[in-house]
């Protein structure tokens, strides 16, 4: 089974990317993936609530493809930020959460901790498109938290420093590396397999913004055994989630 | 036929790599149906450029049927028109130029200038990139800048490399209509059916495949290629068609 961890719904001109659900459907089915876990581009990008729920009434239906990310576009909501967690697991059946940062609000002010508390509380994964060094701060504060890294450092803000982020993830039991990122460095992944172990890093695409069969071919190109190739694709999310 | 415009072997001073020799590059080439490839020492990023051009020489030379050597050269080299005649004598068929990201030059400086004019009488192809690999630890040149310089050197094939996605590859697009002698080679663009895109705005003759290996895995750069929605025309001068062209490869 193949579950692409890290896709997003909708339009966002910050990005330059719209694509409605049945579009990302048809793409998955087109790569072969079984099912996939998105986000909100409205959440993510403008009114968190408006696009949760709009995204939360397309899941229907849909239950046996699609996986639902609770989007929390910035931490400073605090407690409603939990209070949005709680009322779109149990209104809507999300069964993550994805957070925004970037360094003019970094992630690790104090106020990202009730959102990370209550996704502790209910079991669900963070996609955190944290850097290694917030993601070390957060483990520490919250070490219940289930906090899967973005991009595994393959970003702007984070410098692309997959080594770092292997290194952090090495150092706490709940922390995630997420396989897309613009970056397909060669030996990237089976360091991550060879430090963290192939059960702690989970295939995404980013689509679609990043090209799905580019980042598919990460995976199934790398030099690790057939065996973490099938965790890293989909048996981790698939243990995460209970699936 | 499949060639690949942006290969490599050698060693790399931020992180090791699995991949060093000459022959792990052919090995790498072997296991993702690339033909053909056209190299260069990674000692030219940033050590001696004189060392690295003996080294990829000698590789290419070696495996005649399967590498084309594209030269490194560096402003210490002094005289350009004398470096570059000897090399395309030697058989390069181009040469790469880093600038401010790793060699602390200009586009803009007399060196730059003078290769892009040597090149152009020498026929060998410059091939500048934005950012030597896809990792963004790299500060860039702006696509614009490389774009002046083959502005100015109208005589002259420049292959641009390096950009990704959003205004990276809207920039490039908007400078290859600008500038008839810039191709582009897409070995870091990452985005959505990139592509299609890039092959309708700028024209199936001005793309080209590229890998970046051993610094990047091939196997992405291949599937981009292979999922890509191509007719079968435009797939060939992307695979292979372009490169033989810039690179003067009439036996390949």
């Amino acid at each position: 089974m193949i579950i692409d961890g890290h896709a997003h719904v909708g339009s966002a001109q910050y990005l330059q990317i719209d694509m409605d659900l049945a579009g990302l459907l048809a793409v998955a089915d087109e790569v072969g993936f079984d099912r996939i876990f998105v986000t909100d581009l409205t959440a993510l990008f403008y009114d968190m609530r408006e696009g949760n729920d709009r995204f939360g009434r397309l899941l229907a239906g849909h239950e046996d493809r699609v996986l639902g990310y609770v989007t929390i576009p910035t931490h400073r909501f605090g407690v409603a930020a939990a209070d949005e967690i709680r009322r779109c697991v149990e209104r809507y059946g999300m069964r993550g959460v994805k957070m925004y940062s970037h360094p003019q609000s970094p992630i690790t002010e104090t106020s990202s901790t009730p959102a990370l508390e209550a996704a502790a509380e209910l079991g669900l994964p963070v996609l955190g498109h944290f850097t290694p060094d917030e993601c070390d701060v957060l483990m520490q504060r919250v070490p219940e938290a289930m906090i899967v890294m973005a991009h595994m450092a393959g970003q702007p803000y984070a410098l692309g420093n997959w080594h770092l982020a292997v290194e952090v993830a090495a150092r706490h039991p709940n922390l995630y590396l997420d396989t897309a990122t613009s970056q397909i460095d060669n030996g990237m992944l089976e360091y991550a397999v060879e430090h963290v172990g192939a059960e702690k890093v989970l295939f995404g695409t980013d689509m679609p913004l990043l090209d799905p069969w580019v980042q598919q071919a990460k995976v199934t190109g790398a030099a690790i055994p057939a065996e973490a190739k099938q965790l890293i694709l989909g048996g981790n999310v698939a243990r995460l989630l209970r699936l | 036929m499949r060639i690949d415009i942006n290969a490599f072997f050698g060693h790399w001073p931020y992180w090791p790599l699995p991949h060093t020799s000459g022959d792990d590059t052919l090995r790498l080439m072997d296991e993702h149906g690339i033909d053909h490839a056209a190299i260069t020492s990674l000692r030219g990023l940033h050590g001696d450029w004189r060392e690295a051009n003996a080294e990829t020489l000698a590789l290419a030379t070696a495996h005649a049927d399967r590498m084309t050597p594209i030269a490194s050269i560096s402003p210490m080299a002094g005289n350009v028109d004398q470096v570059l005649r000897a090399a395309a004598g030697a058989g390069f068929r181009g040469v790469r130029l880093y600038p401010l990201l790793l060699q602390g030059y200009s586009l803009q400086s007399a060196f730059a200038n003078e290769v892009g004019r040597v090149a152009g009488e020498l026929d060998l192809l410059v091939i500048v990139p934005t950012r030597p690999m896809m990792n963004f630890r790299f500060p860039t040149v702006a696509v614009e800048e490389i774009a002046a310089l083959a502005d100015r050197h109208p005589a002259t094939s420049f292959l641009l490399s390096g950009p990704n996605y959003l205004s990276e590859f809207n920039g490039a697009i908007e400078a290859m209509h600008r500038c008839a002698n810039l191709a582009f080679e897409v070995s870091c663009m990452q985005g959505f059916r990139a592509m299609e895109r890039i092959v309708a705005a700028a024209g199936a003759e001005r793309v080209l495949f590229g890998t970046g290996l051993p610094l990047q895995y091939p196997a992405c750069n291949v599937a981009k290629l292979e999922h890509a929605a191509l007719d079968t025309t435009t797939r060939a001068a992307v695979e292979a068609g372009n490169a033989r062209r810039l690179l003067g490869l009439d036996s390949v």
